[in-house]
């Protein structure tokens, strides 16, 4: 075990990433926000899912790829981090569409929020 | 303030909002999204709700000294007043995404700075003393988590620093 070790580092302990506890939560949000908010049968709602939980995915992927290359832990948060940039995307979307306004970072909501 | 960790706190959050904004409509303190009490003014408008044109703006009719603001939020405002579910839940989750980002930004950038290190120790000799030194400063700068994955199909060397011996694989070139 130790010479495993040895040859395969520690790896996977993505559980306690700050960055994997809130793509967790953004992906639960998701699912609830698109089954409440957004059409079952249409295909955003598929995506949108499908962004959120690639993000989670990927992230524990890469984790668990960083023992044994450092390459493909960095690809795959690389993918991470763009499925969660297409989810912004269509959050943003759906706030333009629906003609509701996008709060600021300042907003007392959002401070109370964090 | 408590930070958000799970669905049941974002729904807590959610609920806490409606109730602000509810309370807040019925004291008629009707707020933008910066908790600033929304008039008639707001909106560029002149005393009877009209927009103002480029030519008042080229006459230089100056408005805001003749015209009394009302306390009252704009019309429009009162409309909007149903506070929207969606809203709340998109840009909580927009929020959430940002930090997400910014935390994955910060954690790629680690990752590139570190598989730089290995590919430059991967390229450098393993004997002279100017190069055992760097070996040794790069294993302080990765002590405990990071010290083990860098090397394989190497030797093994064995560098003291401040009273601390640092096992090392090297590559053999």
């Amino acid at each position: 075990m130790d010479e495993l070790q040895s040859i395969i580092p520690k790896h996977g302990g993505y559980r306690n990433l700050k960055s994997f506890r809130i793509a967790q939560l953004i992906y639960d949000i998701t699912v609830q926000f698109c089954d409440c908010f957004i059409a079952k049968r249409s295909r955003t709602h598929d995506q949108m899912v499908q962004a959120a939980r690639s993000g989670v995915q990927n992230i524990a992927e890469g984790s668990q790829a960083s023992g044994t290359s450092k390459k493909t832990e960095m690809k795959l948060t690389n993918v991470a981090r763009a499925s969660l940039e297409e989810l912004k995307l269509d959050y943003c979307d759906f706030l333009r569409q629906s003609g509701l306004s996008r709060y600021k970072p300042e907003n007392p909501a959002l401070v109370r929020l964090k | 303030m408590k930070r958000c960790a799970d669905l049941n706190d974002i729904r807590s959050w959610v609920k806490d909002e409606m109730r602000i904004k509810i309370e807040n409509e019925k004291h008629g303190k009707s707020t933008d999204e910066h908790g600033r009490t929304r008039t008639n003014m707001d909106k560029n408008t002149d005393e009877h709700g009209r927009t103002r044109t480029n030519m008042d703006k080229e006459m230089d009719v100056d408005y805001t000294s003749s015209v009394i603001v009302r306390d009252s939020p704009c019309s429009s405002m009162l409309s909007v007043s149903s506070v929207s579910f969606s809203e709340l839940i998109a840009n909580a989750a927009l929020s959430l995404l940002n930090l997400c980002c910014y935390f994955l930004d910060r954690q790629l950038a680690v990752q590139a700075k570190l598989l730089k290190t290995r590919v430059v120790l991967q390229k450098g000799f393993i004997s002279g003393a100017k190069s055992i030194e760097k070996i040794a400063k790069i294993c302080q700068f990765l002590e405990s988590d990071w010290a083990g994955f860098i090397f394989s199909k190497s030797i093994n060397i064995s560098v003291i620093r401040s009273s601390r011996s640092v096992s090392l694989t090297l590559p053999i070139r």
